[in-house]
């Protein structure tokens, strides 16, 4: 990491923390502080927006981890996150759990799901990874489906409760953001903190050479499980925290469409950094935004134009804006923003 | 490219745009409205997997409130204000557009949403916020409990029951026995509902039995397999609820030799024109099970100006393409126009909630839409919420639908 001149390490902890400044602090608090101070000004339309992008991210840590740091590639990260709300949701539900029991355990079932699935990982890589992890996709979701007398199948959905925290129920848009955003921030520091330690590098030594990395001593079959399995803790949480968010589970929540996507926001955002999940889910869901929302503006613009055509232009956008990262900035979003960092430190000096 | 000739082609193709929006064939002037407006909201997926449905939803649904603000003069002198958006088949997106216009001011009297699980999800918001929303699929879990959501067409099991009773009218029992049928299906509450829910009231009723039920998935190319172990129990009928796919197995059936031995249905919204089009020949004397009129039933009052309508907003086009879409989204705006107009009317725009609309819609009594439903009544209670309760049969001649039995009355199937 680049640091202002005259800014030293003299530990290893000091050496290893993530803010290490009065700077990092400070930005970290006022961060925060805006977080906790925004929602009493934004609109019930923004505060949802808030939330979906906040489970995005949680689910998109997880896949980080998985594609970003270890290379194991995936399409199955929607359904397991279905696997997730789904388990929470008959937590609750079936068994009557509170949901402090649930969410763990909803989320450690899925991480178990993801060992299931991601065997195959330890024979095969690349694009026959990619097949076995749409095999999920399509297992899990038909699992939902037809086990109807559970999950309510295509026809009922499930519905779950709010939670109730010490007699206070987040009822309302305001205490569900709250109650997300404690999870998408200690997901993300766990994310963050997983990137950094030792199984982070281990990760980062089988995604950029497994063959060197077994010889090194790193057990393939172990590691890539770990990967999966932490991937899918962080899908089953973010599950979970749908289920709680939306009240009302339904198999098409979980397609395969979205999946691709999350793997988009990677590739856009950076992929192997935190910040770049961060940075792929946000552009992403607010280009999203932007475009559901101005899009019916410019088609009154145009009456002789098919309002169909404009509806269209969301996807055009985001088809354009991957091709687009994908030649001018294949290490996506967070590469510039650390060129930027890297500038502004080094100024006014070019190098 | 150089600044000079950048800025250049950009101040050109600013021109051109200018021009073109100048040029195009603009929103009717505001006329001469009354004080207030009202807002009406609509979602469908116009890109994803049900654009083909869903942009022909959209237009529906525009082209009616459209008309009713320049034909009309908006509802009592009041214009409507149409909150729109493409939900790209995306709960989440849904979710937020809900969130967007819940909070206009006024508050929307409706929002329609073209998404069986968004409106599951939201269900309960509707009710909170107090307000409509007249639905786009025909799923059980809408209506029970009653809530603000409310039917145009009968549900995806009852409308099976049509079905039933044109065979009970139809098939020579004496001679045949009881027919056998066959279901070529969607893994989709749009599918479960006719080949498990509606088919077992008929078969309660002796009217057919169920010999076999095929899963195909959405926009299949081909279903050979599942026809060939359907065609090996020898079905008198196959029902098919696969909406894109439809045309496949037509297809498909005639490639096997088993087309003139079977009689094809196509399920409740299965019967889009394009559907009926892209299968060619195969379609002749296909059946289909519709719970509104045909756009070719142009000696209908509300159909001819349907047609009118649509030739008016969509010109060169002529021909309504996707009819069964086109039309829901029509009557989905058409009946929110009527319920506002009654309260209106009963207790003035200054005084109107929504909790008035929703009065008005229970109200509705034989509310006769130009014969493009049979008349829809509405009121308390899961029965209150199905408007339109009856659904009818036809089949391709030449190309296009024509009607081939009366309204039946379909009973509610509430299913497990």
């Amino acid at each position: 990491m680049i640091q202002h001149s005259g800014i030293y390490s003299t530990s290893f902890k000091e050496d290893m923390a993530i803010f290490r400044t009065i700077p990092h602090w400070s930005w970290f608090i006022a961060f925060l502080v805006t977080l906790t101070v925004f929602p009493f000004f934004a609109t019930a339309h923004i505060l949802n927006l808030l939330c979906i992008i906040g489970i995005t991210l949680v689910a998109v840590h997880g896949l980080n981890l998985l594609t970003g740091l270890c290379g194991q590639i995936s399409v199955g990260q929607a359904a397991f996150m279905g696997f997730g709300a789904y388990s929470y949701g008959l937590l609750v539900t079936k068994v009557g759990l509170p949901f402090w029991i649930a969410l763990p355990l909803a989320a450690f079932l899925t991480g178990f799901s993801g060992v299931v699935f991601g065997l195959p990982a330890v024979r095969v890589k690349g694009f026959y990874l990619l097949v076995t992890t749409l095999g999920a996709q399509f297992i899990i979701v038909w699992l939902i489906i037809h086990l109807r007398g559970l999950t309510g199948g295509m026809i009922w959905g499930l519905s779950v409760p709010n939670v109730t925290l010490f007699g206070y129920e987040l009822d309302t848009d305001i205490k569900k953001y709250f109650f997300i955003m404690a999870f998408v921030v200690l997901m993300t520091f766990v994310a963050k903190s997983i990137s950094r330690s030792r199984l982070g590098r281990t990760f980062i030594a089988i995604r950029d050479n497994d063959l060197a990395a077994e010889v090194m001593g790193i057990n393939l079959f172990y590691y890539k499980l770990v990967a999966f399995f932490a991937c899918s803790v962080f899908a089953g949480v973010a599950g979970a925290l749908w289920a709680l968010f939306l009240n009302h589970l339904h198999p098409e929540q979980f397609v395969l469409m979205d999946s691709i996507w999350y793997l988009g926001m990677l590739i856009v955002g950076g992929m192997g950094s935190t910040m770049g999940a961060i940075f792929g889910t946000v552009f992403f869901k607010v280009l999203s935004e932007l475009i559901v929302i101005y899009s019916p503006v410019i088609a009154d613009m145009f009456p002789a134009v098919e309002s169909g055509i404009f509806a269209s232009l969301g996807h055009l956008i985001f088809a354009i804006v991957i091709l687009l990262f994908l030649i001018f900035e294949p290490r996506g979003i967070n590469h510039r923003w650390e060129i930027l960092k890297a500038s502004y430190r080094l100024h006014p000096f070019a190098y | 490219m150089n600044r000079r000739r950048l800025a250049k082609v950009s101040f050109v193709a600013l021109c051109a745009a200018i021009v073109f929006m100048l040029v195009s064939n603009g929103p009717a002037a505001a006329g001469d409205f009354k004080e207030g407006i009202i807002h009406m909201g609509t979602m469908t997926g116009m890109t994803g997997a049900y654009a083909g449905l869903g942009t022909w939803q959209m237009w529906g649904a525009m082209d009616r409130i459209r008309y009713q603000n320049e034909q009309l003069g908006g509802i009592e002198g009041h214009e409507i204000v149409h909150l729109w958006g493409d939900m790209k088949t995306d709960v989440p997106t849904c979710i937020s557009l809900y969130k967007r216009w819940s909070k206009e001011k006024p508050k929307p009297v409706e929002i329609s949403v073209g998404h069986s699980s968004a409106i599951h999800a939201l269900k309960a918001d509707f009710a909170r916020d107090e307000i409509l929303s007249v639905t786009w699929n025909w799923n059980v879990p809408q209506i029970v409990p009653p809530g603000w959501l409310y039917w145009i067409q009968p549900g995806y099991a009852d409308s099976m029951v049509a079905f039933g009773r044109w065979v009970k009218e139809n098939w020579d029992y004496s001679k045949k026995g009881v027919p056998k049928v066959g279901y070529l299906r969607w893994d989709h509450p749009y599918g479960f509902s006719q080949a498990v829910v509606g088919n077992k009231y008929c078969e309660d009723q002796g009217w057919f039995k169920k010999v076999g039920e095929e899963i195909v998935p959405m926009g299949a190319l081909d279903v050979t397999t599942q026809l060939t172990r359907l065609a090996a129990k020898e079905p008198d009928f196959i029902v098919t609820s696969v909406l894109t796919t439809m045309s496949v197995a037509l297809k498909n059936a005639k490639k096997m030799g088993i087309l003139d031995k079977v009689q094809f249905v196509a399920a409740i919204y299965d019967t889009g024109k394009p559907y009926v089009k892209a299968a060619g020949e195969t379609s002749e004397g296909l059946l289909g099970v519709f719970g509104c009129a045909l756009t070719n039933e142009t000696n209908l009052s509300g159909i001819k100006t349907m047609t009118e309508v649509f030739k008016k907003y969509h010109a060169p086009k002529t021909e309504i393409e996707d009819e069964f879409s086109y039309i829901v989204g029509w009557l989905i705006s058409d009946t929110t126009i009527e319920a506002t107009r009654m309260a209106i009317k009963k207790v003035g725009y200054g005084n109107m909630t929504n909790k008035d609309v929703n009065a008005a819609m229970e109200s509705i009594k034989n509310y006769d839409n130009g014969g493009i439903t049979h008349p829809l009544s509405f009121g308390q209670g899961t029965e209150g919420r199905r408007g339109n309760k009856h659904a009818r049969l036809c089949r391709v001649v030449n190309g296009s639908w024509k009607v081939v039995s009366p309204w039946y009355e379909v009973p509610f199937l509430k299913g497990e």
